[in-house]
């Protein structure tokens, strides 16, 4: 009898463990997108306005691991997705995310670049990483989307 | 016991060889000696300065990347070039300054400048200094298109077989030996120093 | 054979692109036709001044400032993974059933037997599973650097 109580109690704590690993997959993802702007030159006049800096901790980050002398953030949204509400982002003219979480596959994320999707993937549930999505740009730039778990 | 490489005063090939081990000092060496003339075929291809030197520095950093790769079949300076040269005509497709067929196709047709031309005797050249020759053939080549500089500097200069050069460039044969002709025979008209405006005529 | 063409083969013949029974005709047709021989001579004149003279230029940076540049991408491009080897043909074919393999082990080893659930925060890190779809023309490297936290999915266009 004590025997059975006893993996009734694991059967009841492995369960809850399992709900609420459940529910953390159904919980909010809060995250910020933002998109950066990486450069050898400094930052052009013209857009004194319409760059930002980006955060130092970020910054410290990017300079590690890419080879560019300088970071600009042109935008910032944040936002947070849950099962069943995926969030559609446009971060520039020609750059938008969008992101889907899934019941148990974790979030599928999809780049479009001037209306044509430019990349599909999935990523783990929660995300722990910072997520960055890369490519070239004109004039020996760079530009990065990026997805940071708030 | 072993003897420190002297940097300065070795060869190229034991620059590479201590390269392909490692040896960073060994190939900012193999740099040093031929940044020149990696810039210098960058430029004849692209005719600007600072995608000259961006797509030179690009090819220096894949020369490091794939160093292990060079066998000596070749030099060291004509491997480097190979890469160079491959840089540019990617960053001249991608531009969509370089197309696969010649655009001037009617114009090599029907003969344009050559046919109206008559034969040329391009060397009053005699008489003219090295530097201000050179000077002449470099403004030359400016007023060239981009396919039929890209035809003459692989042909004449990198003395690439028309097979070869039909290859890089993503073009027939035939398209190579005309943009080949054309661009031999303004280059004389040029260096004959023909106004610009009597060749348009 | 019209005028055009045989002007393309005196270019040839000069080029050393013929065979030799074409090079015969064509040095025989240059040698007994004026126009033929004049052209010749424009075309060989022409390539040597251009073989002797090719401008020469210097790079406009200082040997120090290049290096520097290079020896930064260098190191920047160390962090990224390699260029990859060019591989046998018959791996790309294995590729995507090693691909599915090694999902398959790795999705086994996460499920919890039990209730089936899987539970991916188990898995540590961010990279995809696996790429849905792309653009036909874009290839992608993930990598990801446990020390900064961050998992970047490079994209190129081909």
């Amino acid at each position: 009898m004590q025997l059975v109580r006893n993996w009734a109690l694991l059967v009841l704590v492995a369960t809850a463990f399992q709900l609420s690993a459940a529910d953390d997959a159904k919980a909010e993802q809060k995250f910020a997108a933002i998109l950066i702007w990486g450069t050898d030159d400094e930052k052009p006049t013209e857009k004194e306005k319409d760059l930002k800096d980006v955060d130092p901790a970020l910054k410290e980050k990017f300079k590690k691991i890419f080879k560019w002398k300088n970071y600009f953030e042109v935008t910032r949204t944040n936002a947070s997705v849950k099962v069943g509400e995926p969030k559609h982002l446009k971060l520039s003219k020609k750059c938008e995310v969008k992101i889907n979480q899934t019941e148990k596959e974790g979030m599928d994320v999809e780049l479009i670049g001037e209306n044509k999707t430019v990349y599909k993937g999935k990523h783990s549930m929660p995300l722990k990483d910072i997520l960055i999505l890369a490519g070239d740009d004109k004039n020996a730039t760079a530009w990065f989307v990026v997805l940071k778990p708030e | 016991m072993t003897s420190k490489l002297n940097y300065s005063t070795a060869k190229d090939d034991e620059l590479v060889k201590a390269a392909q081990k490692g040896d960073m000092a060994a190939f900012e060496e193999l740099v040093a000696r031929h940044r020149d003339k990696i810039y210098a075929r960058a430029f004849s291809m692209l005719r600007n300065e600072d995608e000259a030197v961006d797509l030179s520095q690009e090819a220096w950093v894949k020369g490091w990347q794939r160093l292990n790769q060079f066998q000596g079949d070749a030099s060291f300076a004509t491997w480097m070039t190979r890469i160079v040269i491959n840089l540019c005509l990617d960053q001249l497709r991608k531009n969509k300054r370089i197309k696969s067929e010649s655009i001037d196709e009617m114009n090599e047709e029907t003969g344009g400048v050559e046919r109206q031309m008559p034969i040329l005797n391009p060397n009053p050249t005699e008489g003219l200094e090295r530097e201000e020759l050179r000077q002449r053939i470099d403004k030359a080549l400016a007023q060239l298109s981009y396919e039929h500089r890209t035809v003459l500097v692989l042909h004449e200069f990198e003395e690439l077989e028309y097979k070869l050069i039909a290859k890089r460039m993503g073009c027939s044969i035939g398209t190579v030996m005309s943009r080949l002709f054309y661009a031999r025979r303004k280059m004389a008209a040029l260096l004959a120093g023909l106004k610009r405006e009597e060749l348009e005529k | 054979m019209n005028t055009r063409d045989m002007h393309l083969k005196v270019q040839a013949y000069l080029d050393n692109e013929l065979s030799p029974a074409e090079a015969r005709k064509v040095g025989t047709w240059i040698s007994s036709n004026p126009e033929g021989r004049d052209l010749f001579n424009e075309l060989k004149e022409t390539r040597e001044i251009l073989m002797q003279n090719e401008p020469v230029l210097k790079l406009p940076e200082s040997r120090d400032f290049f290096w520097s540049k290079i020896e930064r991408e260098i190191a920047a491009a160390e962090r990224l993974p390699a260029e990859p080897e060019p591989r046998p043909w018959w791996t790309r074919l294995l590729a995507p059933l090693a691909g599915t393999v090694a999902l398959f082990a790795l999705l086994f080893s996460l499920v919890d037997r039990g209730s089936g659930h899987m539970d991916l925060s188990q898995s540590h890190d961010a990279a995809p599973l696996h790429q849905l779809e792309g653009a036909p023309d874009v290839s992608t490297i993930t990598f990801r650097s446990e020390a900064e936290g961050v998992t970047v999915v490079w994209l190129s266009t081909q």
